[in-house]
């Protein structure tokens, strides 16, 4: 123990000595607190907290990740390629401990830098609110929209496979019904074909409105512990047309909720009763993120876990309005403090400092110090481009696609499994949206980024590690 | 005297082996794993508790292999390499290996302390042990002075000094040198070779490895001369030093007709040009050493290391110091049974031979701390004379043995 103990306080001292260690520090300093008074948001109190919360937090943890791959790298292979290591191996330490105290201290040494990071934009962050000058109407906004941790519900998904199958069912049906030729369809592969198109047409299909149509949402597994005294918000994006246009406009409609409830029926017993609460149309701006308050009591709202929401098209001067999927509608619920989101944002940035240390130690471990540099960094880049590919093809997910965007699907698909897109561990969006960030989420990061994918890299790093001539890679020896 | 050195020689033979290597070799191989050179070539030999011996060979005669598979930095490709009987690459067996590598490879931000206190921790040690063998060791090393100053402002020499303390913090029972003696003073050199006596006198096994062939006679009881990486020459100093066709008589200064009658006599049966009379002259580090004792009488001072000379506490066998009583505790730990039985069956002639080293070497001590000269000075830099002439004579046949290797196999 003494041994590790020391060779972790000669990494930290080691680390701290660094240069580029010093120039990312100057770099995380000025991402504090010069970076907030760079970035404008849309003007108001609330856009400004989220910039600050997300590029602040955001370059924090970017600078810190940079760093530990840095200096985890440098510190185990420098070592050895200046043969320094031969001092420490020919005493009575296992190479396992000499890896694993240089991990450690590169891990402690961010952890703090982390703290302090974190420690640093609160205070910076609590100035700000208490020296805005706000209306209380967007202090209100601000308190319940961003410095809040509501747990995010998303709509139940249709079966599309279902709907298809029922389409085409139908089609056949009405095919023979008026004596057409159904040979095509009655064809394995073509009628797979008209399957897939079908569903393909749903998908695009399913969130577009036209004028005078509604869409409904249902929502399953709410709270059922909800009072009368939460409060329930909606989160949406209009888009006009199917197309996804980024141009903002002003179109008409409206929201309408179900208010449950239940009434004694005719045998004595009780019947669930929806009606259907219509709010006043209004001018919604498109391609923008909304949020408005659910304006009924939760006691009627949200009945027993599920909760209905739909939507009304009144404008005349698009042909239809779209509900992308992904974007929302959202159902958000308030979970607890802002205080233990942040908490809880600065724990996943933790469990990120965590996991790539370790790969770029485990990497150190086997290669020269720029070979290793250049890999971890790939590892990351790959995952950010897997992580690309899997969401900019997502078509390749449920029907078939072009060949190369097919490959380009799999090709992420796979290495997104097999490595851990650096992305997972920026959760800064979560917290600007005042969306919470779940212990079970934290755990699932931990368990299968760090626990099933770093871990066995790193132990086959230290397996490398112990079997290596070292004296056959020093420059000096 | 001839038969109590052989007697110790039987008995050398019997101490546990501390170092075995049967039929080693190494190669190096390029990225295609094709050979590229044979570094070490089949080689067998054998290093025994208390033994000192000495490495020697040209650049490139696989030394410095050899005692980096000794410490399990690089590996055998074939043969047997044992170390206290186990692999070279056992983790526990260094506690009881100190190592001094050629090139001093110390953290330039550290302290002298730190870096001393940083490799007592890789033993394990307690804080307040660590404290006191780096602060005797820093002592011993000369280095008082410079404890909180970081090693990268040191000179070479001072790293050395450092690096020759880390060597022994933990009180090994074996302990590789690789070139202790480069880039130190004169003094220093002398206070490295005095040390190396202080270990084979505490019964500790050292391998050297120097270019300095003076240093090495000095020390070393054995030497294994390595070229092409063949052994090359493996034996006693004794054997393969003494030139047994000449003799050498040294006697005190004579009256001139008393050399006339030996010249008489050695002319019946020598031709007189094979016959030659002048005086011994003390070697120049001698000299030096002198020089500088006699500064430092004057109180001159230097900026860089200082003599040091006060061996360390845990070092000495002293046994009225405590440090004693955890040096006994740790050299308990490590002695086998077998070393234990050795050490009684040393006969009394191997005894007396060690006391009449130790009472050179206490005079080499005396001469080194001691400010002014002592009455018996004259004698022991006679006595010191008489080696220097034997030494020079012996380095002139080794410097041949290494420039001419082929003419002498193992």
């Amino acid at each position: 123990m003494t041994a590790f103990l020391a060779i972790v306080k000669l990494t930290c001292r080691s680390a701290v000595r660094s240069h580029i260690f010093r120039l990312l520090l100057i770099l995380l300093l000025l991402s504090i607190f010069l970076l907030p008074f760079t970035l404008l948001g849309d003007g108001t109190p609330k856009g400004e907290v989220q910039i600050f919360l997300q590029y602040s937090l955001g370059f924090v943890g970017f600078i810190l990740s940079l760093s530990s791959v840095w200096l985890a790298c440098s510190e185990v292979s420098s070592d050895v390629e200046t043969a320094q290591i031969h001092m420490i191996v020919v005493k009575p330490v296992r190479r396992a401990v000499i890896l694993l105290g240089k991990y450690t201290g590169v891990v402690l040494i961010h952890l703090a830098l982390l703290l302090i990071a974190a420690v640093t934009v609160y205070i910076f962050l609590s100035f700000r609110l208490s020296s805005a000058d706000m209306t209380e109407e967007e202090r209100l906004m601000l308190d319940e929209q961003v410095l809040t941790a509501r747990a995010l519900y998303r709509p139940i998904r249709p079966d599309f496979n279902a709907l298809a199958q029922a389409e085409l069912d139908r089609r056949i049906a009405s095919a023979k019904e008026h004596g057409q030729d159904t040979f095509l369809l009655q064809n394995d592969q073509t009628r797979q074909e008209e399957f897939l198109e079908i569903r393909k047409e749903l998908m695009v299909t399913y969130g577009l409105i036209e004028e005078g149509d509604s869409l409904f949402w249902q929502f399953e597994g709410l709270p059922k512990d909800l009072t009368d005294d939460d409060v329930v918000f909606l989160r949406y994006t209009i888009y006009v047309n199917r197309f996804y246009v980024q141009d903002q406009n002003s179109v008409r409609g409206h929201w309408i909720f179900a208010a449950n409830y239940t009434r004694p029926d005719d045998n004595g017993g009780e019947t669930v009763v929806s009606d259907l609460i219509a709010m006043p149309e209004e001018d919604i701006l498109t391609a923008a993120q909304n949020e408005i308050t659910v304006p009924i009591k939760n006691s009627f709202f949200v009945y027993d876990g599920k909760a209905q929401v739909g939507f009304l098209n009144k404008d005349t001067k698009t042909s239809e309005l779209n509900f992308e999927e992904g974007r929302g509608p959202f159902l958000l619920i308030r979970e607890t403090g802002f205080f233990s989101n942040y908490c809880r944002a600065i724990l996943v940035m933790a469990v990120g400092i965590l996991s790539v240390t370790l790969l770029a130690s485990a990497v150190a471990a086997c290669l020269s110090l720029p070979i290793a540099i250049f890999f971890s960094a790939a590892y990351m880049l790959t995952g950010g481009l897997a992580n690309y590919l899997v969401t900019s093809i997502p078509d390749v997910a449920d029907f078939q696609a072009e060949y190369t965007g097919t490959f380009g699907y799999r090709f992420g698909d796979l290495m997104l499994n097999l490595i851990v897109p650096l992305q997972d561990f920026f959760v800064t969006g979560h917290l600007a949206n005042g969306e919470l960030i779940s212990f079970p989420f934290i755990g699932m990061l931990f368990a299968k980024d760090f626990i099933l994918r770093m871990l066995p890299v790193f132990l086959l790093g230290a397996w490398i590690y112990t079997r290596r001539e070292l004296a056959l890679v020093s420059k000096r020896g | 005297m001839a038969e109590a050195v052989k007697t110790a020689e039987k008995n050398a033979s019997e101490r546990p082996v501390v170092v075995s290597a049967v039929g080693l070799t190494k190669v190096f191989r390029d990225f295609w794993n094709r050979p590229k050179a044979k570094a070490v070539n089949d080689i067998d030999f054998e290093v025994r508790e208390g033994e000192v011996v000495g490495l020697l060979g040209p650049n490139g005669s696989g030394k410095s292999t050899t005692v980096k598979m000794l410490l399990g930095l690089l590996y055998p490709t074939g043969g047997r390499l044992t170390v206290f009987g186990k692999s070279p690459r056992d983790v526990e067996n260094k506690r009881l290996i100190g190592y001094l590598p050629e090139e001093t490879y110390l953290y330039k931000y550290l302290t002298a302390f730190e870096t001393l206190d940083f490799f007592a921790s890789l033993f394990g040690l307690s804080k307040e042990e660590r404290t006191r063998r780096c602060d005797q060791l820093r002592d011993m090393v000369g280095l008082a002075h410079a404890r909180n100053r970081p090693v990268g402002e040191f000179s070479k020499g001072m790293a050395r000094r450092i690096g020759l303390a880390q060597a022994m913090i933990n009180d090994p029972a074996f302990l590789i040198l690789d070139e202790p003696t480069s880039g130190l003073d004169p003094l220093g050199c002398r206070e490295v070779k005095d040390l190396i006596k202080l270990l084979k006198k505490r019964g500790k096994t050292v391998i050297v490895t120097s270019h300095l062939l003076s240093d090495v006679e000095e020390v070393c009881d054995r030497i294994i001369v390595l070229y092409g990486g063949r052994i090359r020459a493996n034996g006693g100093m004794e054997d393969l030093l003494t030139i047994r066709t000449n003799d050498t008589i040294t006697v005190p200064r004579l009256p001139e007709d008393a050399l006339e009658r030996i010249r008489q006599i050695v002319r019946e049966s020598v031709p007189e040009g094979e016959m030659s009379v002048a005086h011994p002259h003390m070697s120049l580090e001698d000299f030096f050493v002198d020089i500088v004792n006699e500064a430092k009488k004057e109180s001159l001072e230097t900026s860089g290391s200082r003599s040091g000379g006060t061996i360390a506490e845990y070092l000495t066998g002293d046994k009225e110091h405590d440090a004693k009583a955890v040096l006994d505790s740790l050299t308990r730990e490590e002695e086998t049974p077998a070393q234990t039985l050795a050490k009684k069956k040393e006969t009394d002639a191997a005894k007396a031979a060690e006391e009449a080293a130790k009472k050179r070497q206490d005079e080499l001590f005396a001469k080194l701390q001691a400010a002014a000269p002592a009455p018996e000075e004259e004698k022991s830099r006679q006595a010191q004379q008489e080696i220097e002439a034997k030494m020079s004579e012996a380095n002139r046949k080794l410097k041949d043995l290494l420039t001419n290797p082929t003419d002498r196999k193992d």
